[in-house]
């Protein structure tokens, strides 16, 4: 293989692939990148064996051909060079070399036809969805699957099919066993995708398909052989899905709405930046705020016996009786911030039910955060 | 070279913040315990303790002892508050401080003489400040050891002042009986006393190796106490890093319901204790020490920080019932680690081992109080 390609496209490329590199080394050929000439294009392939992806960028070929090599030195190659263009040829014996005309760079890689290529599986029906929306589902949940190693149940998004008043919905849900968020989204065509009981992503998976929707557009989306796939464009990601079961959520979701007494009505961005100012004090050790809720009014306590404490009162809407509720102020956090209303409401029951959180502008989202013993 | 070592211990700590807080107190024999759990004296006041009552003792004993008495429930969060009063002004006299517990620390001031005064000056000032700034009083012990520093400051309780300067040290040891050596327990006085051994002294009589033939590795400590050879330095900020509780059997067995029952009783002192210092842990460690003196432990790592009496045993146990028992066991002990300060929160889970937490909690505050009100023995855990 012998191309030329301009440092910007290479960059970019390079740069995009960087998340799924695998940075252990017990497979060293997981580390590098595929580089392969087709018709007039340089495709670049990366995976880590639980997401594949792939896209195309123009290329000058000189002689055609396939290539890996290290991802991380490539893009550290394209990184530290002023020139326009950057010149890479095949040697014998899987040796690389690679210019831009001031350094002249000759690195050992690894033989190409050892590289796991990912293939799309045929026969894939894929539907279209609006980039936009896929991306807002996945910021209001991803922040709520678990960090913890032991929960790998729930290391991930559930996602599935929901039927409501005869329209198909596109639903993910996320928790981490102290707090859930749940998106619906109308979505034409989802009947057509196999889901069976539903489908669990990976974190990671989420975040490389986040960054494909982000790039404006819309994609086509398909399930096959416990392998989630979308493309946009050139673009071709492929995650292999979770293979867990999701705990039965439906229960813990309650069934208020009728009962007005209960919810608190707030704006977002005083309640978001109390809850900020709350986390100043906090410690691994503690971590709660205490919130006493009035007629009218949110009083937020937060003490740490090994700093001090903060307090803030912030004007609500409520009408119920007082209560006196403690809570982890990043669950809070994490569940605001991707919202899009200016007006959120609050359905609190009592010290061991959830706190319901809903937008006006946040069609189809839920948001359930579970007291702490304060 | 000769060190310094104050031993700081705080009089009756929990029982005088409550007369602090409030006056109506003063002078009445105040007792407190519970707390969220657990049925034994955590302390006592001073006037509780002349009816004979006394920490670690169950509650419905103390009422028998002490009807008139005031019980109170711990309250951890405002001792730790005024905890860290204590040991900010402690700090202020020498950065070597090491706190051992909630009310407890070593203070290292060797070679602060010159600067803050002698010895006995600045455990004055120490105390006069405490007594300020708080309204509370200690007992200091002054030593060439920790070991020592901690046995005088335990001479002339409350609000006392105690001495050993290093040229006492041996007259001293001769004087100090063996059960004042922390970490001697029953079986191991027995076993001096069988020797002769009555009082710290008499162990000089013996060679380290003897010692160690004869008491297993704490007959090395044995053999440093006894003749003055405590190295142990005070260590920074000590973190706690997990609880045990472990005990020898009166005979070797093998016999598993015995060794369940055991288990239990270990693992319910092991999470009371973790309550009374406000922590939690996720990691259980099954220790038995067999008949041929080898050793075996075996742990499980729990999902969420706990300090359920419950939680911890049932994981105890079914590390026990694992695998069989290759011999007798001669020592069994249960020890919590991978701790964290619970904190003022708790959170709780969405799901439903959630609700069967909760339901266990509710379990083991009922039966604090019932215990609180009629005795440990009114009420047990049947045995499922």
């Amino acid at each position: 293989m012998e191309i030329k390609i301009d440092r910007e496209t290479l960059l970019k490329g390079i740069s995009r692939v960087q998340g799924i590199l695998e940075k252990r080394s017990h497979m060293p050929i997981l580390s590098t990148v595929l580089l392969a000439t087709k018709e007039n294009e340089l495709e670049i392939s990366a995976t880590d064996l639980e997401i594949g992806f792939q896209n195309s960028y123009p290329v000058e070929i000189i002689k055609p051909g396939t290539i890996t090599i290290s991802g991380k030195k490539l893009l550290d190659i394209t990184r530290e060079t002023d020139s326009k263009k950057i010149y890479i040829s095949e040697k014998d014996n899987n040796w690389i070399y690679i210019s831009d005309n001031n350094a002249h760079y000759n690195l050992s890689c690894l033989p190409a036809d050892e590289f796991p290529v990912l293939t799309e599986p045929e026969d894939m029906i894929m539907i279209q969805i609006e980039g936009n929306m896929l991306a807002e589902m996945i910021n209001k949940t991803i922040h709520s699957i678990t960090m913890e190693e032991a929960g790998f149940k729930l290391s991930g998004v559930f996602m599935e099919r929901i039927d409501k008043g005869g329209e198909g919905f596109l639903r993910m849900v996320a928790t981490d066993g102290h707090r859930l968020s749940l998106v619906d989204k109308k979505t034409p065509d989802i009947q057509k995708i196999e889901m069976k009981q539903g489908v669990m992503i990976p974190r990671k998976g989420l975040v490389e398909l986040n960054k494909l929707v982000l790039e404006n557009g819309d994609i086509f989306f398909g399930l096959k052989q416990n392998n989630l796939v979308a493309k946009k464009g050139k673009a071709l990601i492929v995650i292999r899905l979770l293979d867990a079961k999701f705990p039965d959520y439906q229960n813990v979701i309650p069934e208020r709405g009728e009962d007005k007494e209960n919810i608190i009505t707030i704006n977002k961005k005083p309640l978001l930046e109390a809850m900020k100012r709350m986390m100043i004090i906090r410690s691994d050790q503690y971590q709660g705020v205490k919130m006493n809720i009035g007629i009218n009014y949110l009083e937020m306590v937060s003490v740490n016996p090994d700093l001090g404490n903060v307090e803030e009162k912030v004007e609500i809407k409520y009408e119920g009786k007082p209560i006196e509720m403690g809570f982890n102020p990043r669950y809070f956090i994490d569940a605001l911030q991707p919202m899009d209303s200016d007006i959120i409401h609050l359905d609190i029951k009592d010290q061991t039910s959830p706190c319901l959180i809903t937008g006006d502008q946040d069609d189809g989202f839920l948001g359930l955060i579970m007291p702490m013993r304060v | 070279m000769s060190r310094t070592i104050l031993h700081i211990d705080m009089d009756a700590f929990f029982a005088a913040i409550e007369v602090l807080d409030d006056s109506s107190l003063k002078g009445k024999p105040v007792i407190v315990g519970g707390s969220t759990n657990r049925s034994v004296v955590s302390t006592a006041s001073y006037e509780a303790r002349r009816f004979g009552v006394h920490s670690a003792m169950p509650i419905f004993k103390a009422k028998e002892k002490c009807p008139q008495g005031i019980f109170l429930l711990v309250n951890m969060d405002r001792y730790k508050e005024v905890s860290k009063k204590v040991m900010d002004i402690v700090k202020d006299f020498s950065p070597l401080v090491e706190p051992v517990s909630i009310d407890e620390a070593y203070l290292d001031i060797t070679g602060s003489e010159n600067l803050l005064g002698s010895p006995e000056e600045i455990a004055r000032h120490i105390k006069e400040r405490i007594g300020k700034e708080t309204g509370l009083t200690c007992s200091i012990g002054i030593a060439p050891n920790k070991f020592l520093a901690k046995v005088a400051s335990d001479m002339n309780k409350p609000d006392g002042l105690t001495i050993i300067s290093a040229d006492e040290v041996d007259t001293f040891l001769s004087r100090l009986p063996v059960e004042k050596i922390p970490g001697v327990g029953k079986r191991t006085v027995e076993g001096l006393r069988h020797n002769g051994i009555k009082k710290v002294g008499d162990l000089k009589r013996f060679s380290k190796e003897q010692l160690i033939r004869r008491f297993g590795r704490f007959g090395s400590r044995l053999h440093e106490l006894a003749n003055d050879r405590d190295d142990s330095e005070v260590a920074l900020e000590r973190e706690i890093k997990s609880l045990s509780s472990e005990g020898t059997l009166e005979s070797d067995t093998g016999d598993l319901a015995y060794l369940k029952r055991l288990v239990a009783s270990h693992a319910d002192k092991v999470a009371w204790r973790l309550r009374r210092e406000g922590l939690k842990g996720r990691t259980v460690t099954l220790k038995i020490k067999f008949d041929d003196f080898s050793e075996m432990s075996k742990s499980r790592t729990i999902d969420y920080p706990t300090d359920s009496t419950k939680i911890i045993s049932d994981s105890a146990i079914e590390l026990l019932f694992n695998d069989p028992l290759k011999r007798k066991v001669r020592l069994i002990g249960v020890a919590v680690s991978k701790l964290k300060e619970s904190g003022e929160g708790y959170q709780m889970d969405l799901f439903e081992d959630w609700h069967a937490q909760e339901k266990e909690r509710r379990v083991d505050e009922t039966m604090d109080e019932i215990k609180m009100r009629f005795g440990k023995r009114m009420i047990k855990k049947g045995r499922g």
